[in-house]
């Protein structure tokens, strides 16, 4: 991926297996986790890579309702739309 | 992250900085853990829920912290005192700051080390000259990779953790 990165971070309210599950498809992989505390809240942060292209996915851990995990992008124009599609938005 | 992407598009200079530094002042402990993180150390320790105590289920050394050793039994956060427990957990603090319009703006996380739990043999005082076998924790630092905000290339991103201090001694000759 050389192309010009943009940068985009959304919230959505689908299941975090479905977030994983459209990543997956478009070529995204599961390089790292884990367990950040910020503002006293506990999240589990995944990092997802794909080239040049980074995603990173944190969700709150506990008993935070409803579950919205957080989408970081760090890609083309095109990954964001099909990133933003794959999940509803 | 979305201040950070608007700024990018203004076409706004900034300077992003990161300082990353190895905690461990018992800030976390199994009993204040949501369950999903307690989970990771079930073979060593129990409670009944967040916030209560918790007490090991064998014993076990934590290598992190020195070999401390804690038997089957022992009190490792006690509910009564959520804010000074016995086993704890190692972080790496996480600061970014922003230089943006001469203000700084500060955006900071912990990043919990990763428990591993294994069963080696030890020998010692403790464990007599033929040795036996027992639970070891050890944690492992989170990837650097992890710990950073995804920013484009083009973002200039200075990192201070490996910072050296220049000290001149030409003053003193």
């Amino acid at each position: 991926m050389k192309g010009v990165q943009k940068l985009k971070s959304i919230s959505v309210l689908v299941p975090l297996e479905r977030v994983q599950a459209s990543l997956s498809e478009i070529g995204f992989l599961l390089d790292d986790t884990v367990t950040i505390v910020a503002d006293g809240k506990f999240w589990n942060k995944m990092l997802y890579v794909r080239g040049e292209e980074t995603i990173s996915v944190s969700e709150e851990i506990g008993d935070a309702y409803p579950k919205d995990p957080i989408i970081t992008i760090c890609g083309s124009k095109m990954t964001i739309s099909k990133v933003v599609k794959g999940v509803g938005g | 992250m979305e201040n950070i992407r608007r700024l990018l598009e203004s076409k706004e200079k900034f300077l992003v900085n990161r300082k990353i530094t190895l905690h461990d002042d018992a800030r976390f402990g199994p009993a204040t853990m949501p369950d999903q993180e307690f989970k990771r150390y079930e073979t060593l320790c129990a409670r009944k829920s967040v916030n209560s105590t918790v007490y090991a289920k064998v014993p076990f050394v934590d290598s992190f912290h020195g070999g401390r050793m804690y038997d089957e039994g022992d009190n490792l956060h006690a509910a009564g005192s959520l804010l000074y427990p016995r086993m704890s957990v190692p972080y790496y603090r996480v600061e970014y700051s922003v230089n943006v319009w001469g203000g700084t703006y500060f955006f900071a996380f912990d990043a919990l080390f990763n428990p591993e739990i294994v069963i080696e043999k030890r020998t010692g005082r403790r464990f007599g000259n033929s040795g036996v076998l027992v639970h070891v924790l050890k944690y492992h630092p989170p990837e650097e990779r992890v710990l950073a905000i995804n920013l484009p290339k083009d973002v200039m991103v200075f990192d201070v953790k490996h910072m050296i201090r220049v000290i001149d001694h030409s003053s003193n000759f």
